[in-house]
């Protein structure tokens, strides 16, 4: 198998795909996927798990726990195979994750922490009110104690936290959940498509220049490292300073360095603008979610974001504007990661044929293909499928959503082993490390002087009056 | 994307940073970073009246 083939993106699109596959057979009467355990909110803490399914019940909580685990280890064992990693020693590490990062996503659904004042059970006088995303932040804190507090902790974990590959699979899986609720609504989904088309052709175009003119003139770095630098402030983290490093040829090193400093960046804006987006905009909560995706950096930390702004606005996990929400902040994204390639290939031929001239003047198609993220192709396939079924027939929709509940909880789990992973590979410690002062400099000023500001005006302009259509 | 395999350590980041040299801003550069702001404001306009013409939102 080409060894492009053989990466992270490529086996988060099939587990997102074999995910949505098994659950959709409950359409054709075949519970399957049933017996994966869904979380509550409880008081009781006999009533933290359930099966997915009712027709499951007998199974009890823990069962339910057991065979998710089971068929997790299974799965991701396998994927590491398909990786080329030892997929035993993935297991026992992946085991630990799990059970770090369940505990972590079961704490946060206590009542005292979740439970909103409209919604506390009989027995609970208070409660912090968090919703059961709180258990996302308790995953990030926890990774990120660890992962500073035990750095070697984190080293040995290394191996199966997985950030990248949990999130894209759990954002595959998220594109039928969303593609079966946008069919509902086709003139909204369709304006939520193009605004966010527009919104990051916008972001792309003034965030780019201003970074990379920042970059050179005030800080004085050379061209090698501007590119990657303001690919990656501004546009989408990690992939964005690779894939521009291969357009331009720079060395390995720089886009690498420049990535180091991205997560960590990332991180703070997962903990700072969601609770910032609902008090600046307390009633805009299509611009707050498209925000997210314009200013979040990684693919990880974006679609956390965006989860965690949602539950502010919208308490209810069933709430349809919940799903609003995360339609706006994952096309914002999505789109942000296509235009990666598109991107690239503007600045590979610049660099080409004006800047760094080289013989026949032709373009790295192929390192910038192989660093193009493509579990977009299996977003787009998901919600393109379920989106356009949905629209072709109406009367099926229902029966979409039903189908995709039960895919819905291992995207969940998805997203809190993303959360505890990218806590656990977040070195704060580089923020203040001895001369790599001017590269923090250049992201703080850049990031939080304008990248973050551009990003909510330019949300503002396009989503702003947008309904999210909640309760 | 995969991870990088190999992350340079905090010293031989300092020593390549440290090794940086400025250089002047090419006539491509600066054609490079004009064209995309212009261009960007001047899409702005556009993609804003489209977005309120042909996909309009209710409230």
């Amino acid at each position: 198998m080409k060894s492009w083939l053989r990466t992270e993106d490529i086996l988060a699109v099939i587990l997102g795909l074999l995910i949505v596959a098994m659950s959709l057979c409950s359409l054709a009467g075949a519970n399957v996927l049933g017996w994966a355990v869904s979380v509550k909110e409880w008081a009781d803490p006999a009533k933290a798990l359930v099966p997915a399914s009712s027709a499951y019940a007998g199974l009890t909580g823990p069962g339910a726990l057991v065979a998710t685990f089971v068929f997790l280890i299974v799965v991701l064992s396998a994927g590491a195979k398909f990786l080329c990693s030892d997929p035993a020693r993935f297991a026992g590490r992946f085991s630990l994750l799990f059970v770090f990062a369940f505990a972590c996503w079961v704490i946060g659904h206590n009542s005292y922490i979740a439970a909103t004042p409209n919604r506390r059970p009989p027995g609970v006088g208070w409660s912090l009110g968090l919703t059961g995303e709180a258990g996302y932040l308790l995953a990030l804190l926890g990774g990120l104690a660890i992962g500073n507090l035990f750095p070697r902790v984190a080293t040995w974990f290394k191996e199966a936290a997985r950030p990248e590959l949990f999130i894209k699979a759990g954002i595959v899986v998220y594109g039928a959940v969303l593609g079966a609720k946008a069919a509902e609504e086709a003139g909204r989904t369709h304006a939520i498509l193009f605004r966010g088309l527009a919104a990051i052709i916008e972001a792309y175009l003034i965030y780019w220049a201003l970074v990379y003119l920042i970059a050179r003139k005030v800080f004085g770095f050379s061209r090698e490292w501007s590119a990657p630098l303001a690919s990656g402030i501004s546009i989408c983290g990690v992939t964005a300073a690779i894939t521009t490093g291969a357009a331009i040829r720079a060395r390995p090193v720089v886009p690498v360095m420049v990535s180091s400093l991205v997560v960590v960046f990332a991180v703070i804006e997962m903990l700072v603008l969601p609770g910032l987006a609902h008090w600046l905009l307390p009633n805009d909560p299509m611009v707050a979610a498209g925000w997210m995706g314009l200013a979040v950096k990684t693919d990880g930390a974006a679609f956390s974001s965006g989860e965690i702004v949602a539950a502010f606005y919208f308490p209810d996990p069933a709430d349809p504007g919940r799903k609003a929400m995360a339609l706006t902040t994952t096309t914002v994204k999505v789109f942000i990661d296509v235009f990666i390639g598109v991107w690239a290939v503007v600045l590979s031929a610049i660099w080409s044929w004006k800047i760094d001239k080289r013989e026949g003047g032709k373009l790295p198609w192929r390192e910038i293909w192989e660093r193009f993220p493509k579990f977009v192709f299996g977003y787009a396939l998901t919600f393109g499928a379920f989106f356009f079924l949905g629209q072709a027939s109406p009367e099926s929709i229902a029966d979409l959503k039903r189908g995709t509940e039960q895919a819905d909880v291992f995207r969940r789990i998805f997203f809190v082993l993303t959360f505890v992973s990218i806590g656990l590979a977040t070195n704060v410690r580089r923020l203040w490390a001895e001369g790599l002062g001017k590269l923090a400099l250049v992201y703080v000023v850049s990031l939080f002087g304008f990248v973050i500001w551009i990003g909510l005006a330019i949300s503002w302009l396009f989503f702003h009056g947008v309904p999210a259509g909640g309760r | 994307m995969e991870p990088p395999l190999v992350r340079p350590s905090d010293a031989e980041t300092a020593r390549e940073l440290a090794n940086v040299v400025a250089e002047p801003l090419l006539p491509a550069e600066k054609w490079l970073i004009g064209g995309s702001l212009a261009l960007g404001a001047a899409l702005l306009g556009l993609l804003l009246w489209i977005s309120r013409t042909y996909f309009p939102v209710g409230s």
